[in-house]
């Protein structure tokens, strides 16, 4: 276990040097562009991608972190998906999906290796459903571009049986970014893109 | 003022100014503010996070503050929720660990502003902690609690605290500071002491040489001033005491309170508010990431941005929870050893005076970390 945590995570630079290479692909890629939209069809595998986007759906690909892959395998995978990208596959965004056992900075060091392994992908979303909203808005300064999960026009206070709910709205969602240093953007119906007012 | 001149500053150790933390808490850059605060952080502590194995007990939640910001207290016997532990139930919880084989070392006692209980309660309750395990650390009691008993009882503050002394009382916490500033205070507990009396009961615990910690609670109304301000003169009492052993930040939960209308504090505000306290706060030895506040992942990534301590196994927790954290009640210390070695750091465990109690291989380990984390 020791190794492979130490790999994960060492040395102590590694967080901050790969985080911000990551952060400064991201806003490069993206002009400081931050996106949300609505619950979207995301693939699991890479026979569902390619059904979906023949079928005109969005190209967004998920991508399992456990806790025990090892880094290199992880960086593995990356580079395999981003020849396939090279070679035509059409993928717009891939959303690093953490199982319940990763921790914090393993996921967000898997969100930045996503942003800089994948440089001829789009998007980086984050699934606030799995990741919520706090963990999802640290994985922003890590290379992640865009929140997807359950954003609501508007939200029942957090009591009784709403307390502890994930959902947020979209005037949060939007805070998210902007709180993260991106303008914000609405994914709306279409494919269209609305900048949300600060 | 640039990030670059402040971080000259923090190597020369010069501290930093009223405007250096306004600056800080303006930075955009996340990773660069984290960067310099874990410069910091590892000159004092290396790669070394703490924890220890504590319980903590709510005696009662019956209180007459009422506090908008507060989601545990209740105000009368007859409301939902409402109770008051007798002293056999607090003994039980701690002997209960004692029995299950825990080696608890700490015990951390607070509650509601109880005006219902008489001060031979408290005094009886620290002392039957103690002789069930006369080893044990008891950290009792809030700065506002302490006052409270100090008007209720009618006692001066250092009189109050002589007496639990001798009863058992080891330090205190450093809970119901909140934001100092009057202007916050007034709209999230405008019942609780006010800020010259809270920093008082400190000063008086320092000076009869008990050791306490000292909080912020963020994530209200309060504004970046407010904050600075607030541990500026968390500072200035250190460098008149040097009795605050760690500071500890408490982002506002918003469920179940008054102030529920309020967003909850992001996570970006979460370790920026940890970063920085670790750079304004230079004579404040330990930094502590609460994780029931903070949520697990959170907690295990502010050990990168100034943290140099996670707190300990706790048990059972009311507070926060009843807020809507959404930690667990508790974690075993294979878990929080994970938690920090998985983080790239070294674990060690400490006594609530952070003296070392093990490491390295004296350690417990855990193959798989803690469920439900978020």
């Amino acid at each position: 276990m020791s190794s492979r945590v130490a790999t994960a995570t060492s040395p102590s630079a590694d967080l901050f040097v790969i985080g911000r290479a990551a952060q400064a692909a991201s806003r490069s890629a993206t002009d400081g562009r931050g996106f949300f939209g609505c619950s979207t069809f995301i693939a699991t595998s890479l026979p569902m991608l390619t059904e979906a986007t023949g079928r005109g759906l969005r190209g967004l690909l998920r991508l399992s972190l456990t806790a025990e892959e090892p880094v290199q395998e992880q960086e593995g995978r990356l580079a395999q998906l981003a020849d396939q990208v090279r070679e035509g596959l059409v993928l717009d965004g891939v959303v690093p999906t953490p199982e319940e056992d990763c921790l914090g900075l393993a996921t967000l060091l898997f969100v930045a290796r996503c942003r800089l392994a994948l440089a001829g992908v789009p998007h980086v979303l984050v699934d606030l459903d799995r990741l919520g909203p706090k963990l999802g808005q640290l994985a922003l300064a890590f290379g992640a571009d865009e929140l997807c999960g359950p954003i609501v026009e508007t939200r029942a206070l957090r009591l009784g049986d709403n307390a502890g709910s994930r959902a947020i709205t979209r005037v949060e969602a939007a805070q998210l970014l902007c709180g993260a240093g991106l303008r914000a953007f609405e994914r709306v119906a279409g494919g269209g893109l609305e900048e949300f007012p600060p | 003022m640039t990030l670059a001149s402040i971080s000259e500053r923090v190597s020369a150790g010069i501290p930093l100014s009223f405007d250096d933390g306004v600056a800080l808490f303006r930075e955009p850059d996340l990773l660069k503010l984290g960067a310099l605060a874990n410069q910091m952080r590892e000159q004092r502590h290396g790669d070394r996070t703490t924890f220890n194995r504590n319980l903590h007990i709510n005696p009662s939640n019956l209180c007459v503050a009422s506090c908008p910001l507060c989601s545990f207290s209740r105000r009368n016997p007859e409301q939902p929720g409402a109770y008051t532990l007798s002293l056999s139930q607090v003994w039980d919880k701690l002997q209960a660990r004692l029995d299950a084989g825990d080696c608890v070392t700490e015990v951390h006692v607070v509650g509601g502003l109880n005006d219902s209980l008489p001060f031979d309660y408290y005094v009886e309750l620290l002392a039957g902690l103690k002789s069930i395990q006369p080893t044990l650390h008891i950290k009792a009691f809030s700065a506002v609690e302490i006052f409270h008993f100090h008007k209720l009882f009618q006692l001066e503050v250092r009189e109050v605290l002589q007496r639990l002394v001798a009863a058992g009382l080891g330090s205190l916490p450093g809970g119901g500071a909140e934001i100092f500033a009057p202007r916050v205070r007034q709209r999230i507990c405008p019942n609780k002491c006010n800020a010259e009396q809270w920093l008082q009961v400190h000063r008086t615990a320092h000076q009869l040489g008990l050791r306490s910690n000292c909080t912020m609670l963020y994530g209200t109304i309060e504004t970046i001033e407010e904050r600075v301000e607030h541990l500026l003169r968390l500072r200035t009492l250190q460098e008149e005491t040097g009795g605050f052993q760690a500071f500890i930040p408490l982002t506002f939960h918003p469920d179940n309170n008054a102030l529920s209308h309020l967003p909850a504090p992001t996570a970006v505000d979460d370790l920026r508010v940890c970063a920085v306290s670790r750079l304004v706060l230079h004579n404040i030895p330990h930094i502590k990431a609460y994780w029931i506040s903070l949520g697990i992942k959170t907690a295990q990534t502010a050990q990168w941005f100034g943290a140099d301590d996670l707190d300990g196994t706790v048990q059972e927790e009311k507070i926060y929870h009843l807020a809507g954290s959404d930690a667990p009640q508790s974690l075993t210390p294979a878990e929080i050893v994970h938690l920090i070695r998985a983080a790239g750091r070294t674990p060690v465990e400490r006594d609530t005076l952070y003296n070392v109690v093990a490491q390295g291989e004296a350690l417990p380990t855990c193959a798989s970390p803690a469920g439900g984390q978020r």
